[in-house]
C-alpha cells in the first residue's frame, strides 16, 4: 500500500485518524491504535514478513537491556550484547537483500555453484534495520534510555508513516514523543497540508515525469535520440527528487498529525555549488546515519579518512540495491567527494557561482544514469547516445512532441525544484503578522488550497488507473 | 529564518482543516461501500475489478490485497467524473502540443471480445503507427 493510493488514503487513513482522534482518548490508547494500524500497513503487501521484523524488534529489545544492565559491573558483557544485536539485525538485512547478489558473483566468479536464496525484499527493512541500530547503539553510547516496553520499541520501529521511505528516524529523535506529544491544531493542520503538498509532489510531479523518462529510457536505446536521451535522463532526475521528497514530505506531516516531529530528509538538493553541498541537502537522515554511526566510529576525518570515505560510499551505493550499478554510483561520489576535499572544493568556492551550480547538476546528473541502468550494457550505450558517440540522431521527431507537451510541466517542475516555495512561505508568514484579518485570510486560503489538492490528487490518482483501452476522440 | 515555524495562525482553523479533510475521507470511503459495484465501464470499455475471493493461500502472498487495491480504484465513488477532471488538466498543461503525441492510444487485449469493424481497422492503424515509430 503506497501512500499516493486510493486505498491509503480513503480507507486506510479515514479509518486510522477516526481511531486515533475518536476512539482512543489516553497517550496509551492512541499509541495501540497506531501500532494495530502500522502492523496492519506493513502486513498489507507481504504478510509473511511481518514476522521478521517482530524478531528483529524483538532481539533490539533484549540486547539493549543487557546493555543497560551490564554497562558498569561487566562492561565486556554489555559491548558483546551491542555486537552481537547488531550483527544479527545486519545479518537478516544481508540475507534478504544482499546474498544472492554475492552469491551469484562468488559462483561467476569461481565456478561454484551455490543454490541462491530468491527471497523477496520484505518492505522497509532497508530502513527500519537502521532504524533499530540508532535504537541500541544509543542505549549503549547513553545518548537514549533504554526503552522497558517492547510495545513501545516496536511501535518507533514499525510507525507507518515513515516505514517504508524513511526518513530514518533516529531513537533519540522520537524517544520522549512516544510516550507524550505536545499537541495542537495548528501542528496538526500543519501536517495534513503537507501531506498533501507530498502527495502532489508524488501525484503530480513524480508521476509525469516518470512517464516522461520511462519512455526514453525504457525501450529500444538504438532508437532515442541524443535530445531524447538527455530529455529522459533529465526528467529521471526529476523524477527522483519529487518521488522521493513527497515520500518524506508525506511521513513527516502524517507524523506531525500524529504528534512526531520527524527530521527534515531533504533541502532543495538541485541548488548545491558542489557534490558535498548535494549530499547535506539529499536524503539527510542517510548521510546523518552513515556520519554518526559508521564515519565516526571508524575514526572519521582524523585517521584513515580517505579510507573512511571509500567505505562509507561504497556502503551507501550498496545501501540502495544489490547491484553493481549502486556500487559504481556510490563509488563515483567517492571519487568526486575526495577530489573536492583535495582541491576541487577551494577552486570553486573561488570561482562565480553559477560554475559550481553547472558542475554540481551536471555531475548529479551523470549519478542517476548510473543509479538508472542496473544493465551494464545498457548504462554504457546510454553513456555513448549521451556525449554523441554511436550512430543515433542529433534528434527526432519524438522529441520536439514529447517537449512541446511537456513544456508547461517542465517549467514548472523546475521552479518547484528551488527554494521558491521557502520565499513563499516567508511572504506568507510575513502577511499573516501584519493583522488578526490577515491571520483569517492565511488561515482559510491553507484550508482551501488544501482541499483543492486533494481533490486534484484524487483526480491524478484515479487517471493514473485508467486503462486507456480503445479511447477515442471523437 | 522566519520568527514562526507554523503556517497556521489559529489552533481551531488548523484544527478544522484535519476534522473537514477526516470527514471528507471517510464520507467517500462510506460511499465506497454502499454505493452498488458496477462491472463494466463504459468509458473505458473494459470489465472492471470484483471484489476478490478470499484464500489463505492468496492472501499470504499479497495477492488478495493487491486484488482489494484494483478492486476499490475501479469502484471509486465518481470515478468517470474524475477521470473527465483529470482529463481536462492534463490538456491543460500539454496546450503547446501540436497534437501529435497525444493521440496515441494503447490496445490491449480486454477480456470482453469487441469485435466489429471499426475496430478491425484501429488495430491496423495501430499497427502502421507503430512501425513508423
Amino acid at each position: 500500500m503506497v501512500f499516493s493510493s486510493l486505498i491509503f488514503i480513503y480507507a486506510f487513513l479515514s479509518i486510522t485518524l477516526i481511531l486515533y482522534f475518536f476512539a482512543a482518548r489516553t497517550i496509551q490508547q492512541k499509541n495501540v491504535v497506531l501500532l494495530i494500524m502500522s502492523l496492519i500497513f506493513f502486513a498489507w503487501g507481504e504478510p509473511k514478513w511481518i514476522v521478521l521484523m517482530l524478531i528483529s524488534t524483538g532481539v533490539e529489545y533484549f540486547g539493549a537491556l543487557l546493555v543497560d544492565r551490564y554497562r558498569d559491573e561487566r562492561p565486556g558483557v554489555a559491548k558483546a550484547a551491542l555486537a552481537v544485536s547488531v550483527t544479527v539485525a545486519l545479518s537478516f538485512l544481508f540475507i534478504f537483500k544482499y546474498f544472492d547478489f554475492f552469491t551469484f558473483n562468488f559462483n561467476q566468479t569461481f565456478g561454484t555453484e551455490i543454490k541462491l536464496l530468491g527471497l523477496t525484499l520484505p518492505i522497509g527493512i532497508s530502513f527500519y534495520t537502521f532504524q533499530t541500530i540508532t535504537y541500541i547503539v544509543d542505549v549503549y553510547r547513553q545518548k537514549a534510555a533504554v526503552q522497558r516496553s517492547y510495545w513501545n520499541l516496536l511501535l518507533y520501529v514499525s510507525m507507518f508513516p515513515q516505514l517504508i521511505a524513511g526518513p530514518i528516524v533516529k531513537y533519540v529523535d522520537v524517544e520522549k514523543q512516544l510516550m507524550s506529544r505536545s499537541y495542537n491544531g495548528r501542528k496538526a493542520g500543519d501536517g495534513m497540508f503537507r501531506f498533501l503538498i507530498g502527495l502532489s509532489k508524488k501525484a503530480i510531479f513524480a508521476n509525469v515525469a516518470g512517464e516522461v523518462a520511462t519512455q526514453f529510457l525504457d525501450g529500444d536505446l538504438s532508437e532515442i535520440s541524443v535530445i531524447g536521451a538527455w530529455m529522459g535522463i533529465l526528467s529521471y532526475t526529476l523524477q527522483i527528487y519529487f518521488d522521493f521528497s513527497a515520500y518524506s514530505d508525506m511521513a513527516i506531516g502524517l507524523g506531525k498529525i500524529f504528534g512526531f516531529d520527524y527530521p527534515e530528509n531533504f533541502n532543495y538538493p538541485y541548488i548545491a555549488k558542489s557534490v558535498s553541498e548535494f549530499w547535506k541537502r539529499w536524503h539527510i537522515s542517510l548521510t546523518t546515519f552513515f556520519r554518526e554511526y559508521l564515519y565516526i566510529p571508524l575514526g572519521g576525518n582524523r585517521r584513515h579518512h580517505v579510507m573512511n570515505l571509500l567505505i562509507v560510499w561504497a556502503f551507501t551505493g550498496l545501501w540502495h540495491g544489490a547491484s553493481w550499478n549502486f556500487i559504481l554510483w556510490g563509488l563515483y561520489y567517492y571519487v568526486l567527494i575526495v577530489m573536492e576535499r583535495l582541491f576541487l572544493g577551494n577552486a570553486l568556492e573561488k570561482a562565480p557561482g553559477f560554475v559550481g551550480h553547472i558542475y554540481t547538476v551536471f555531475t548529479v546528473v551523470m549519478g542517476w544514469v548510473f543509479f538508472y541502468f542496473d544493465d551494464m550494457t545498457r548504462l554504457k550505450s546510454f553513456f555513448g547516445i549521451l556525449f554523441g558517440i554511436g550512430d543515433n540522431p542529433f534528434s527526432n521527431i519524438t522529441d520536439k512532441s514529447v517537449f512541446l507537451n511537456h513544456l508547461i510541466f517542465f517549467i514548472v517542475a523546475i521552479v518547484a525544484v528551488t527554494p521558491v516555495s521557502q520565499l513563499i512561505k516567508k511572504w506568507f508568514i510575513k502577511f499573516t503578522d501584519k493583522s488578526k484579518t490577515n491571520q483569517l485570510i492565511g488561515d482559510i486560503s491553507i484550508v482551501v488550497s488544501s482541499l483543492f489538492l486533494l481533490f486534484i490528487n484524487t483526480a491524478a490518482i484515479v487517471g493514473s488507473s485508467y486503462n486507456p483501452f480503445l479511447y477515442f476522440r471523437f | 529564518m522566519e520568527n514562526r515555524k507554523q503556517l497556521f495562525s489559529r489552533d481551531n482553523i488548523g484544527l478544522m482543516l484535519l476534522l473537514v479533510t477526516m470527514f471528507i475521507l471517510f464520507i467517500v470511503f462510506f460511499l465506497s461501500i454502499v454505493i452498488p459495484d458496477k462491472e463494466i465501464s463504459e468509458r473505458e470499455n473494459r470489465t472492471l475489478a470484483r471484489f476478490p475471493k478470499f484464500t489463505f493461500a492468496t492472501y499470504f502472498s499479497g495477492e488478495f490485497n493487491s486484488d482489494i487495491e484494483e478492486y476499490f480504484s475501479d469502484n471509486f465513488p465518481f470515478r468517470d467524473k474524475l477521470l473527465n477532471v483529470n482529463e481536462k488538466l492534463t490538456k491543460l498543461t500539454s496546450q503547446f502540443s501540436a497534437g501529435g503525441d497525444d493521440s496515441i492510444v494503447v490496445i490491449e487485449t480486454g477480456e470482453r471480445d469487441l469485435g466489429g469493424e471499426g475496430f478491425g481497422d484501429y488495430e491496423k492503424a495501430q499497427a502502421e503507427s507503430e512501425a513508423t515509430d
